[in-house]
């Protein structure tokens, strides 16, 4: 068993214990409405309202090159669409209250198959990143990784959803990662946890999976924090963990993987439920597309004036609209009250550069977007924050800086396909112009074959020349014949 | 900003007990003073006055004023000195956070000049043994004139007792602590504490000057390494920029002290440092820590 040092951040703040027990887990029925959200422009519905879909059908196919598609889980009837906030989400009713089981045919071992299925399952990251599976597994292949990580170290403190899961289904997980390892080319499995006593870890350690053990903290979990610990390479800034032989996936991410490799379609996932005032927390097991109003509504009251967030405290990703669903990247719902806070100017103590797990000087890049030049922030590495907050946390004035780092790095992607776009369009309008430069010498070429002087100069010589000849005429024919062939006048 | 306050306790205690209680009364006139011109000048803005005056900056600007002025100097020098720290040091650069000089050296400096003579007169330390004696040279008066003394061929009057040591042993207690707790970066202190020892340690080898630890334990150089030097707003960010600037601003000290034309060179030594910054931190900072 590997153990591993804690990357930097605050205090070293432990995760609770997650000793979860199967029993523990609430098990939420499948609900009136399912809803699936939608990316506009990335992804096309294939089914209209109205039409009865069987478990296992395609209802939604991706239209880029990065885009997932989705299956229907369970026999539906499609309700229609409707907008939640800025978001379009496909409304299904579920025609039956229970999860079918295998509806597919196992995809089989051809690795391009599963990945194929994969994507048509809209497998994304369980972590919350939400990065779609398929990519990684492809990549991990074209890099010729050697090595799977199974990331359970959920370093959010107080979620214990990959916990829950590793609980409660071990052998699935298992399963999974044996999948992704195959369809990746991966020969080592690695599962890095916090808690590496547990059963679970035991059970896999016997069959083959190497436990490492990560010492409990925040942050902890990112993929790039985790690959130094099974390589020997460090990354650069910016580097991904297959650059050095690794690929990192989450381990509900595995295990849905593991379940499409068995001709199943992803459907559940476990979310831990806190909230502020509540009794204590809450493991729920929900079927995605659950609206999160409904997990609320089943699980405990939600106070009046409070804001509801998806993931954990560290890391919250506001939710506007509670009929929101459950989807891949929902690990936790926190509530919690909304309180105003006050943001005093940075008085640049510095306290924030220690703790910065990316090796990132905050109160630097700080300077750069207050004084409204973002893009001075982009050789100070704002692209690669990874949004932790941990210099949120010891900031004495107070400031947001993880969230203005992840707008800043927003806007400087966005400024960038703009860029991008307009050197497109530069380079085409280019070309266009040296085509019509091209056809327009052209047709000057041609232009000088025809009479220098005009029609009016070639009517004129042949007047000339035949009042020339009848003036020889009279002079002798002989003559006459010898003159022509070298008369004047001759255009050609 | 409030435990910087607690930390200067120990060295209000050791100054009073050095010069008489009249210590407080201008460190309270100097917290007066600059509160006083904070809120003004924070009324005339948009922010909200108790939010934004609560930070305690200004009243830390004020204390330190208070304890770098004589106590035999009237309580309006330190009152506009602090003032003038807050307004021109402070509020002219864009308030708190954006200031490139030390607010408080600039308003010491600001009356230094202006009012030489308030400034020019330490009382006699209480156990001095001079009876009739109201001041007395301090050691660095002393250190600065013998020079003169010697050449002129008349004899100076050392102080039996030296209480500086013991007043900068107290600014230590406090600046450790402050350390200790983050919240002081140690490698401004120990930059300003390493550039003076360094510097007087070759200048003392050249036979030029006095020893570094007279330098040390004499004047403002360890109230300056853990209260002046450190305060993150005018210092440049990164490590070894922190280091370098720190270590010029001791070094700055010294030089000043020997061959410059006040007793005690920190404040100036300070704002040249200060004005330095930006070049140090493009140069020294990297991009990362």
């Amino acid at each position: 068993m590997l153990r591993a040092m804690p990357g930097p951040g605050p205090a070293r703040r432990p995760t609770t214990d997650a000793a979860v027990v199967s029993q523990d887990i609430v098990r939420l029925p499948v609900p009136e409405q399912l809803l699936v959200p939608l990316l506009r422009g990335r992804q096309r519905v294939t089914v209209a309202a109205g039409d009865r879909v069987m478990a296992g059908e395609i209802i939604v196919a991706p239209v880029d090159d990065h885009a997932v598609g989705a299956l229907a889980p369970l026999d539906v009837v499609v309700s229609g669409e409707r907008t939640i906030g800025t978001a379009t989400a496909l409304v299904l009713a579920p025609l039956a209250g229970a999860l079918p089981g295998p509806v597919l045919p196992p995809p089989g071992d051809d690795p391009a198959a599963l990945i194929r299925r994969v994507r048509a399952a809209g497998v994304r990251g369980y972590g919350g990143g939400g990065f779609p599976t398929f990519l990684k597994l492809r990549e991990g292949r074209e890099r010729a990784i050697r090595c799977l990580v199974i990331n359970a170290v959920e370093c959010e403190p107080e979620l214990a959803s990959d916990a829950a899961l590793l609980a409660d289904d071990a052998v699935g997980v298992l399963a999974g990662a044996r999948a992704a390892a195959r369809a990746a080319g991966a020969t080592r499995i690695v599962l890095a946890t916090a808690h590496p006593d547990t059963a679970s870890a035991t059970m896999l350690s016997g069959q083959g999976v190497e436990v490492l053990g990560i010492e409990a903290g925040y942050p902890g979990g990112d993929e790039r924090m985790l690959a130094p610990h099974v390589t020997e390479r460090r990354l650069a800034t910016g580097e991904r963990p297959t650059a050095a032989g690794v690929l990192v996936l989450n381990v509900a991410t595995v295990h849905a993987v593991g379940l499409v490799a068995a001709g199943l379609v992803p459907c559940r996932r476990f979310v831990t439920v806190l909230a502020d005032g509540a009794t204590s927390r809450c493991v729920v097991d929900v079927v995605m597309g659950t609206p999160v109003s409904e997990v609320l509504r089943l699980v405990g009251p939600a106070p009046h004036d409070s804001m509801t967030s998806e993931g954990g405290r560290m890391m919250p990703r506001r939710i506007e609209d509670p009929s929101w669903p459950v989807s891949p990247t929902t690990t936790g719902i926190v509530v919690s009250p909304s309180i105003p806070t006050a943001e005093q100017p940075c008085i640049r103590c510095g306290l924030c550069v220690p703790v910065c797990p990316v090796d990132l000087a905050p109160d630097r890049i700080w300077r750069a977007l207050e004084s409204a030049a973002t893009e001075d922030a982009r050789p100070l590495g704002v692209e690669a924050c990874t949004g932790c907050r941990c210099c949120d946390v010891v900031c004495p004035s107070g400031i947001a800086l993880g969230a203005a780092f992840r707008r800043a790095a927003a806007d400087l992607r966005e400024s960038d396909s703009m860029a991008a776009a307009a050197e497109r369009a530069r380079v085409r309008f280019e070309r266009h112009e040296a085509r019509a430069q091209a056809r327009a010498e052209r047709a000057r070429e041609r232009r000088p074959r025809r009479s220098t002087g005009g029609s009016r100069g070639a009517v004129e010589a042949i007047v000339a020349r035949a009042r020339k000849r009848r003036s020889r005429s009279d002079a002798g024919r002989a003559d006459l014949v010898r003159h022509d062939r070298s008369g004047p006048g001759d255009d050609e | 900003m409030v435990r910087v306050l607690l930390a200067l306790l120990p060295a209000l205690l050791a100054q009073s007990a050095a010069f008489g209680p009249w210590v407080a009364m201008q460190v309270l006139a100097g917290v007066m003073g600059a509160l006083i011109a904070e809120v003004v000048v924070l009324s005339l803005g948009q922010r909200s006055v108790p939010v934004a005056a609560g930070d305690g900056s200004a009243a830390v600007t004020g204390a330190l004023i208070g304890l770098c002025i004589t106590p035999l100097a009237p309580l309006w020098v330190s009152a506009a000195g602090a003032a003038a720290g807050v307004v021109i040091g402070k509020h002219a650069y864009g308030g708190l956070g954006r200031n490139p000089f030390n607010p408080a050296m600039v308003g010491y400096a600001l009356v230094l000049v202006s009012f030489p003579a308030h400034l020019g007169s330490w009382p006699a330390a209480v156990g001095m043994g001079e009876i009739d004696a109201i001041t007395a040279a301090t050691p660095l008066d002393v250190a600065r004139h013998a020079e003169l003394a010697r050449v002129l061929g008349i004899g100076v009057v050392v102080p039996d007792s030296d209480p500086w040591p013991w007043i900068g042993a107290a600014y230590a207690l406090g600046g450790a602590w402050l350390i200790a707790v983050r919240a002081a970066d140690g490698w401004l202190a120990g930059g300003l504490m390493l550039g003076v020892v360094i510097t007087a340690g070759v200048l003392h080898l050249l036979a030029a000057g006095h020893d570094p630890l007279f330098h040390l334990l004499h004047g403002a150089v360890l109230c300056g390494a853990f209260f002046i030097i450190t305060d993150p707003v005018s210092a440049p960010a990164g490590r070894r920029a922190r280091l370098i600037f720190a270590m010029t601003a001791g070094a700055l000290t010294v030089a000043i002290r020997e061959f410059g034309g006040y007793p005690d060179g920190l404040a100036f030594a300070v704002l040249l440092a200060n004005a330095m910054g930006p070049v140090l931190e493009r140069v020294f900072g990297g991009t990362a820590r």
